[in-house]
């Protein structure tokens, strides 16, 4: 098997540089198939992401020439070959794997940990899969690479903390409330951020959704569109007590809300905690309500410096993520190179058995007439002897193979027995038309 | 057995408190687990004593104060599995009943010749019925504790390993609730039993108020019915009601620690036995 990765992410490349060389989504399928035809591949997978551009691709019989990939991405994009070529990274067989290991888990990714990328390398695959691009490597290669991204997510810390403001925000209000279920929210400015944060308390079953802004029109968009009501800007004030959770973000450049406004609504509903979320910049909120029992301020620093801090935390869990995925690499290469070697154990088995077969017709032939359960005798005897033969050396095989030693004795194997050539070989000692080492 | 019990309480407790500052996420559960085995092999104990005593409840300072820790693991229990609370809540907890266990153990090295006291089924009632509202107070003590850390950390913005295994601030307002609404009606049921045996003996029904420890047993009631009155009827919350809580529990602690040095009261109204 001849698996190559070549690609160009975020951490080597300009956004100038990577956004040249992305497929987009419309014509990936397309891309998919002139590629799989100019470089004559078996399988290919292509994941193209605003932080990254990876192509997947093997040949059964012979390497994946890096020059025809990179003149494919050169003519497909209409690019200078030697503009972008510093920038790419190649990948052959273990580094490969583990490369890929490493990106489903987003431990390679900008956010760490993140999981938006197993979705996109899901259907990245899918897609693959839909036009046959993908069979007997890509199959098990890709699947396991899903199910090691999730044992990376269970098995260590990388995904536990939130590392974008909204959610940050959604995890405070749970430190609060324990549940966002049945909670109601004001929305003080119909911005981009509210929105978004919005839409995360959404999901945690936040329900009676208050919107003002001082420009009435864009709070009853908003209001529609996440099933709310819209409040005239000045009808603020006397709604705050209903709202267990506000999320202010106008564009005004003084305070919109006091501590006497706090003070007022706290008594209206009976003291029950109010979560204020001010990411306006100018702030919203005068810092003072943090003073008040009952009342918690979180502005944009805050929750940004929660964010940097749970970013640390994740970067801490790095070194575990990448000794389990090296675990699991391992793991995988060796059940395949187990499989690899099937084939020509079966032949040898079936070399050897032809060979007893052939020379029990002749024994019995010279015999004569002998009875069934003699000639069954012979046919257990000679099966033992064959088997008995064959199995120390199958057995060296296969630890050899586990251990990556697996090219010699193969090729040793294949002459002492003179096996045909309709088997792969292995790969750790190859060099590509480049004249590099494969990894 | 209670050693036992004792000693699983303090294991829970230990690895409660290891847990809440490590990253380990796994088998959250074990010091629950503890704090039930310590419970099972408590009420073993207490079973054992009534056999061997032939009364449920008798007054030393032993039996007390292993009751009470008795009272308070069953508290904490029921409102883990209600509330399906974090397991962070038994780190707090479970060196309190440590508390009251080790004393108990230490009174009955030191006063290992006491003697049973013996009581009439009012005193008994009057006994159980304080001691479990204790029990509950300190639950309402422990939650209370933990409200005012957990929101010291969100207004002072500190996220550490203990924010993020402490409960939210709901479920500990709530569960302090429970304990003040289970603790409250109990104690004042057993302050009013006193009363009536007091009335009983042929004393003043408020003769006992006159001694430092009725008194004490009085203003902690008024505490208590204060932390009801913020609660219920002028729904004030948070701060104030845990900052009752652990003032409430004070009182209690030092109530009892009067009891068992100069219980002046309950042999000066006739209604203890020869306890001391």
């Amino acid at each position: 098997m001849k698996l190559a990765v070549l690609g160009i992410n975020h951490k080597g490349a300009p956004v100038e540089i990577r956004e040249k060389l992305a497929f987009p989504e419309d014509s990936l399928a397309d891309a998919l198939i002139s590629l799989q035809q100019y470089c004559s591949l078996d399988e290919a997978v292509v994941l193209s992401t605003c932080n990254r551009v990876e192509l997947y691709l093997i040949r059964y019989d012979d390497h994946v020439h890096w020059r025809d990939v990179q003149e494919f991405l050169t003519s497909y994009h209409g690019l200078e070959p030697d503009k972008f070529a510093p920038y790419l990274y190649k990948l052959r067989e273990t580094e490969a794997i583990e490369h890929l290991f490493r990106v489903a888990a987003g431990v390679d990714s900008m956010v760490i940990g993140e999981t938006q990328i197993l979705a996109q390398l899901k259907d990245a695959y899918r897609l693959s899969a839909h036009h046959s691009l993908t069979g007997r490597f890509f199959d098990p290669l890709f699947q396991t690479a899903l199910s090691v991204a999730k044992e990376v997510h269970t098995q260590t810390g990388i995904g536990q903390r939130k590392v974008s403001v909204s959610s940050v925000a959604v995890d405070l209000a749970e430190k609060i409330f324990t549940t966002l279920e049945g909670r109601s929210v004001l929305v003080i400015g119909a911005g981009k951020m509210s929105r978004l944060t919005l839409n995360h308390m959404l999901d945690k079953g936040a329900q009676k959704i208050l919107v003002t802004n001082r420009s009435f029109e864009r709070a009853e968009a908003l209001a529609i569109d996440v099933g709310g009501q819209a409040l005239p800007f000045n009808e603020m004030e006397e709604n705050l007590s209903q709202a267990d959770i506000v999320i202010s973000s106008t564009a005004s450049s003084g305070i919109v809300l006091r501590p006497q406004h706090l003070r007022e609504a706290l008594r209206r509903r009976r003291y029950q905690p109010i979560f204020l979320i001010d990411i306006a910049v100018p702030r919203d909120i005068d810092p003072a309500v943090n003073e008040i029992d009952s009342v918690y301020l979180y502005d944009i620093d805050d929750l940004d410096s929660v964010v940097a801090e749970n970013l640390t935390e994740r970067e801490g869990e790095l070194e575990e993520c990448k000794r389990l995925i090296s675990e699991r690499v391992n793991e995988f290469v060796s059940e395949r190179r187990i499989a690899d070697i099937g084939p020509i154990i079966a032949q040898l088995t079936r070399q050897a058995d032809e060979i007893r077969q052939t020379e029990i017709e002749r024994a019995l032939n010279k015999l004569g007439d002998i009875s069934d359960k003699d000639r069954e005798e012979i046919e257990y005897l000679t099966k033992r002897i064959v088997n008995k033969i064959l199995n120390s050396p199958i057995s060296a095989i296969r630890e050899e193979v586990v251990e990556g030693n697996g090219f010699r004795i193969l090729d040793a194997t294949q002459k002492l027995f003179n096996l045909g050539e309709e088997n792969e070989e292995p790969q750790e000692d190859a060099v590509d038309e480049d004249g590099e080492m494969d990894a | 057995m209670f050693t036992l019990a004792t000693l699983a309480y303090l294991a829970g407790g230990i690895i409660a408190l290891k847990r809440l500052m490590s990253d380990d996420s796994k088998q959250q559960a074990t010091p629950v687990v503890m704090a039930l085995t310590g419970f099972c092999l408590h009420t073993v104990s207490l079973g054992w004593n009534w056999a061997e005593s032939g009364h449920f409840f008798v007054n030393t300072p032993f039996s007390n104060l292993s009751f009470l820790a008795w009272c308070a693991v069953l508290v904490f229990l029921l409102c883990y599995w209600i509330f399906s609370a974090p397991a962070a809540l038994a780190s707090f907890f479970l060196p309190v009943v440590v508390l009251f266990s080790a004393a108990a153990l230490l009174i009955s090295f030191v006063k290992s010749s006491e003697t049973a006291g013996q009581l009439n089924w009012m005193m008994a009632a009057h006994g159980i019925l304080m001691l479990v509202g204790y029990g509950a107070f300190a639950f309402a003590f422990v939650t209370g504790v933990m409200y005012l850390v957990q929101e010291h950390q969100l207004k002072a913005k500190v996220f550490g390993k203990l924010f993020r295994r402490m409960p939210s601030l709901a479920i500990l307002d709530k569960m302090n609730v429970m304990a003040i609404t289970i603790g409250f009606p109990l104690y004042t049921v057993s302050l009013l039993v006193a009363v009536t045996a007091t009335a009983g003996s042929g004393k003043s029904p408020l003769a006992w108020v006159q001694s430092p420890l009725g008194f004490l047993g009085v203003v902690t009631w008024a505490l208590y019915l204060c932390v009801v009155n913020v609660r219920f009827l002028t729904a004030l919350r948070g701060k104030k009601a845990a900052y009752l809580t652990v003032l409430g529990f004070a009182l209690v602690l030092f109530t009892l620690g009067l009891f068992f040095s100069i219980d002046d009261l309950h042999q000066n109204i006739g209604l203890q036995g020869n306890m001391k």
